[in-house]
């Protein structure tokens, strides 16, 4: 395992970026697709009936290309280059800033949590929601550089210990998880609370912990589900787990109201079929608004509506290529805190890719959560490609040659 | 350990990748029909109707008297008037995507600025309309309760009209809803559809012929013959005939409607224009039916002020069976009906509303005596020779009862007295309306025959016509005898039915009808209105009843006597002035109670109070004795308290005259059934006395209408005008 050549690495680092490019340019033309700040190819010379000579060809090309097209391309770019930055210095190196990247992000969550007390000018209230963080147009959304500054934090505790494979020694990386979920409570983000849950999990996994005490601490969880739906969660929560047994019913008020979301979603899927309707073509590109949220959250229903099973597919396929990749960077790795590190960030992608994809064609609750690398959005951009850039930081660095096998603890 | 856990990772992970992937079959190649309808679904709109305008209403000399006059109702949505939220979320989502509101905004705001914009819409349609804003919720309140009603009725969770356009302003005129249109057109939930309205001219004549526009009730949807097709077929909340020939002819007049289907951001996606409905000729000839009407009102008001009623005429072209003239007096303003129809309904003497000529069942009294001899000699219980002494009375024993009209007013006097000692003949009895002739006549046949004679000449049913207000009359024969009297026919039956009265009644048309039979040898169904297809509307025609010739022969002699011998009962009254042509008639008295005008109502709440009140219908009597609060109490009783004629002491109450008639050419030999110009006539006057002089010359003046040129008529009507 240690005498793996270099160039195997590389094979691996290419494993990671082609499916990553796939999916940030089917993202950047979904997107494109569906912007509506596009103007129609047609409309360009002419407004209000006067020929508009006087527009500059950068403002053109920009109406051309669309606003939230250029937005997004500015993100992938700007995550790139962000990427390499985190590729740059040793993930050992990064990792020794981990708790005190871990203290900023849960004081940014503090003070966003502390909007809904006190009124303070740096958040503002979206949907009933607070989830950004900003000043002067700059914002980002801090919950979603928790899960990387979690994924650094855990490492950084599980390298080298084993107290985690006793009852009590759980308590500490669960403190550190819950807390910020605690915090990402009051904003509140249901999806991306629960996102830092198979985080931690798959870490403890795979540094080792006793399954007895992962899978009672799951049986716990999910005896307190019930008092959790009941006591726990608002009303528009709730009616978004009732969605999902609910959405095979006949009553069409139902689904005009309630349902409306999933069953556009679903209905945008169905209409694109085996191989979908093409690009640019269906209406749920064609019409404005049939789709809340088309260029976001439910980005797959829009891959699915123009490409198909067929494109739905691929995407999956592009995730399993991360995945089977990032696990494969985690194996190489003989450093505990790499191999960690690794896992963290795979389990975050993928988790994520889950969920958005699960929701969108109802198997799954719907939240807000962004398809990793394809959806629209700068946090989360940023996020996965710092992850992403942590990954391939790992695969990079040749393994230590003479250590031995992280976590190979002797029982089971 | 870590490979191991690592593999038990993957394995899992794998699994829920292909469960995400049949997830995705399903949806996607499964279940793709069906998403693909719902795609469709979601980009149409429910298509929407557009009215067609009726077909128009001519009479037969062509001139229009129903047209639908092109107008404007202001419609707004269901969803609207009531303000409901899935609606305006519909809505608010549709005007975002049509750019209405910034792709970014929030459903929720939109919405919150739907309400304000219903609100401001009220206000503003009141200034347009000129309807003032209270008003106007007050109508929308209505169509809301009338939707809900329907929604009750039809016991369905949600009915179409939810999800409609519902008129609120019905309408206005063409400025009103171009400045509506212009200033509101663009709120999706206001509408300004064309519409029509139902323009009469110089309709007031035969009012009660064309009927009248209502709204679709629920059993004349369920009664609909085009139900269930879309663009034919009666909706609820359709204006339709309910009554007269708009009722008659619905299926003719009433248009296809057209379709408007529409996508997601109302552009049209598919336009069906409406189609007019089919036009429907009336039989009837406007001039002839204003001249009769004016006629039927002279003789009215001929009448003592205390006795004034209402009168009746119709006149029907033998060779055809058309309806010339179907008039009945008193008739009402059609274009003031609705502000006057309450007070038209409490007139309880002068029953405008009811359509006399087809609707009001009278005892047809002598002109009966037609049908009985008709009877009599087909039978051959009597032949042409036979004779029968006028005594004055018929039971030697009762002097009181059974008596000849001669007897009775000329005390003392009898038929053989004052025409001939040999008796009375089949002929000479028809001129002169011997009662004791008819008395045996009817005996010797017997009451159950009679009555048959009666059904073949058209009594006890409809003419055929077709419209609903007709009565069939009362044949009262044995089974009608058992049903409502309780008992078999005696001799007095036979006596009463064979000179017309008793529980025998008949409408002016079937009398009219019973004149063409005579003249022309059968019955058969009469006709009122043909769409413009020249298909006759109304039900299918019954098969003609043929009569003996030789028999009506005999009965022919006797009504030409009747007007043109001296001393036949109408000779001073209905002989014509027309050169060329005669008239044979009967004359008729037929003897009757006064109409109750007022009724003692009693009602009874649940808990057993009972109280009454006096008054013609009974919600009036009802208002009187319910408080506003009260329980509404069941109506347990109703008798009469006053009549009208209200007469003093020892005053003899007139009978309704009665004047049946037909034209014929001059030349006809005396008997023969009459061919060229056979118009059968029917007159009939309330409580006007004497059927010959009273009705008589008013048969005799539409007769002279008929016949004369129309050099002749204009003149006439000249004259009328300066008069």
């Amino acid at each position: 395992m240690s005498d793996r050549p270099i160039l195997n690495l590389t094979l691996l680092g290419w494993g990671l970026a082609v499916p990553v490019l796939f999916l940030a340019t089917i993202g950047l033309l979904c997107i494109h697709a569906t912007d509506r700040g596009a103007a129609p190819a047609a409309d360009l010379g002419v407004a209000d009936g006067a020929p508009v000579t006087d527009v500059g060809m950068l403002t053109r090309l920009y109406e051309r290309i669309g606003p939230q097209t250029v937005r997004q391309s500015v993100f992938l770019l700007s995550g790139a280059g962000l990427m390499l930055l985190v590729l740059w210095p040793s993930y050992q190196k990064i990792g020794r800033y981990a708790y005190p990247l871990y203290a900023g992000v849960i004081a940014l969550l503090l003070l966003v949590a502390l909007d809904r007390f006190i009124d303070h000018p740096l958040v503002e209230v979206q949907r009933g929601a607070r989830r950004w963080i900003g000043y002067a147009g700059v914002k980002v959304q801090p919950s979603e550089f928790i899960k990387l500054a979690l994924i650094l934090a855990l490492a950084r505790y599980l390298r080298f210990r084993s107290s985690y494979r006793r009852w009590w020694g759980l308590v500490p990386p669960f403190l550190l998880t819950v807390v910020p979920m605690f915090l990402i409570l009051f904003q509140p983000d249901l999806g991306t609370l629960l996102m830092l849950l198979p985080v931690l999990f798959a870490m403890l996994f795979v540094a080792g912990a006793r399954l007895r005490h992962l899978l009672s601490v799951l049986l716990l969880g999910a005896a307190l589900m019930p008092l959790f739906y009941v006591y726990g969660m608002k009303d528009y929560q709730r009616a978004r787990i009732q969605v999902l047994f609910k959405q095979s019913t006949a009553d069409e008020a139902w689904h005009m109201d309630q349902g409306y979301q999933l069953r556009q979603s679903k209905i945008a899927l169905g209409t694109g079929g085996l191989t979908g309707t093409g690009y640019r073509e269906g209406i749920f590109v064609q019409y404005r608004d049939l789709l809340p949220e088309e260029h976001n959250d439910f980005i797959f229903a829009i891959i699915g509506h123009q490409w198909g099973l067929l494109g739905g597919v691929l995407v999956i396929l592009a995730y399993g290529v991360i995945l089977i990749c990032g696990l494969e960077v985690a194996t190489v790795t003989n450093d505990p805190f790499g191999r960690l590190v690794a896992i963290g960030v795979v389990v975050m992608i993928a988790a994520q890719a889950l969920l958005n994809i699960c929701m969108t064609i109802g198997l799954a609750p719907i939240t807000g959560m962004p398809l990793p690398f394809v959806s629209a959005g700068g946090s989360s951009l940023w996020a996965n490609f710092f992850g992403l850039g942590l990954l391939v930081n790992v695969a990079q660095r040749r393994p230590l040659l003479i250590a031995r096998p992280p976590f190979e603890h002797q029982d089971e | 350990m870590f490979q191991r856990r690592l593999t038990w990772f993957s394995i899992l992970l794998c699994s829920v990748a292909l469960g995400i992937i049949a997830r995705l079959v399903q949806i996607q190649v499964v279940q793709a029909a069906e998403y693909e309808r719902l795609a469709e679904r979601i980009l149409t709109r429910r298509p929407e109707y557009v009215p067609a305008p009726r077909g128009t209403v001519f009479d037969h000399a062509g001139r229009p008297l129903l047209t639908d006059v092109p107008t404007a109702d202001i419609c707004i949505h269901y969803g609207a008037l009531t303000q409901r939220d899935t609606y305006l979320r519909e809505v608010a989502r549709a005007l975002r995507k049509r750019g209405d509101y910034p792709a970014d905004a929030e459903l929720h705001d939109i919405r919150a600025d739907l309400h304000a914009q219903i609100d401001e819409m009220w206000w503003r349609l009141a200034g347009l309309t000129g309807v003032p804003q209270p008003e106007l919720l007050e109508r929308a309140a209505r169509v809301v309760a009338r939707v809900e009603r329907w929604r009750a009725a039809t016991r369905q969770e949600v009915i179409r009209e939810e999800n409609q356009l519902l008129a609120v302003v019905e309408d206005v005129g063409n400025e009103v809803a171009v400045a509506v249109r212009l200033e509101l057109g663009h709120r999706p939930w206001l509408r300004v559809v064309p519409s029509s309205r139902r323009v009469a001219d110089r309709a007031d004549a035969l009012v009660h012929v064309l009927g009248r526009l209502g709204a679709a009730s629920p059993e004349l949807l369920a009664a609909d013959p085009l139900r269930g097709d879309e663009l034919r077929g009666l909706r609820p909340g359709d204006r339709c005939g309910v009554s007269g020939v708009e009722r008659l002819a619905e299926t003719s007049l009433r248009g296809k409607r057209g379709r408007v289907t529409l996508d997601y951001t109302w552009q049209p996606l598919e336009r069906t224009e409406p189609v007019r409905g089919r036009d429907v000729h009336l039989t009837i000839d406007l001039d002839l039916q204003e001249f009769v009407l004016g006629l039927l009102e002279e003789a009215v008001l001929e009448r003592p002020e205390m006795e004034r009623a209402g009168a009746a005429a119709a006149v029907v072209d033998v060779a055809t069976r058309e309806v010339r003239a179907l008039v009945s007096y008193p008739v009402y303003s059609y274009a003031r009906f609705p502000e006057e129809y309450e007070q038209l309904r409490r007139d309880a003497r002068r029953l405008p509303l009811l359509s006399r000529a087809v609707q009001a069942q009278y005892p047809p009294g002598s002109i009966c005596k037609a049908i009985t001899l008709v009877g009599g000699l087909s039978d051959g219980v009597v032949t042409p020779a036979t004779r029968f002494h006028c005594t004055g009375h018929l039971l030697p024993d009762q002097p009181d009862r059974f008596r000849c009209w001669i007897y009775n007013q000329y005390d003392g006097i009898t038929h053989d007295m004052a025409d001939n000692p040999a008796g009375q003949d089949g002929e000479s009895a028809v001129r002169n309306s011997c009662n004791i002739y008819f008395f045996q006549v009817g005996q010797k046949l017997g009451p159950q025959p009679l009555c048959e004679w009666f059904s073949r000449f058209g009594l006890g049913r409809t003419t055929g016509m077709g419209l609903i207000e007709e009565t069939s009359g009362i044949v009262p024969d044995e089974a009608w005898m058992l049903r409502v009297a309780g008992r078999r026919h005696q001799n007095a039956d036979a006596w009463n039915f064979s000179i017309g009265q008793g529980e025998v009644t008949i409408t002016p048309i079937q009398a009219a009808g019973v004149v063409a039979a005579i003249a022309s040898g059968q019955w058969a169904p009469l006709r009122l209105a043909y769409d413009d297809t020249g298909h006759a509307c109304g039900a299918p025609p019954t098969p003609p009843t043929t009569f003996d010739e030789s028999a009506l022969r005999v009965l022919r002699r006797g009504m030409w006597r009747v007007v043109n011998e001296y001393g036949g009962t109408a000779y001073k009254y209905a002989r014509l002035a027309a050169p060329g042509y005669e008239f044979c008639g009967k004359t008729g008295s037929a003897q009757t109670p006064p109409r109750p005008v007022a009724y003692r109502y009693t009602f009874e709440w649940p808990g057993g109070r009972r109280a009454s009140a006096v008054a013609f219908v009974e919600e009036d009597a009802l208002a009187q004795v319910v408080d506003p609060g009260d329980e509404t109490p069941r109506c347990v009783g109703r008798h009469t308290v006053e009549r009208y004629p209200n007469l003093d002491e020892g005053e003899r109450l007139p009978a309704h005259a009665w004047f049946i008639g037909y034209t014929q050419p001059s030349a006809t030999p005396r008997g023969e059934r009459p061919s060229d110009k056979v118009f059968a006539i029917a007159v009939l006057v309330e409580f006007g006395g004497s059927g010959g002089s009273v009705a008589g010359p008013v048969a005799k003046r539409i007769a002279e209408y008929l016949l004369r040129g129309p050099e002749t008529r204009n003149q006439e009507s000249g004259l009328k005008d300066e008069g």
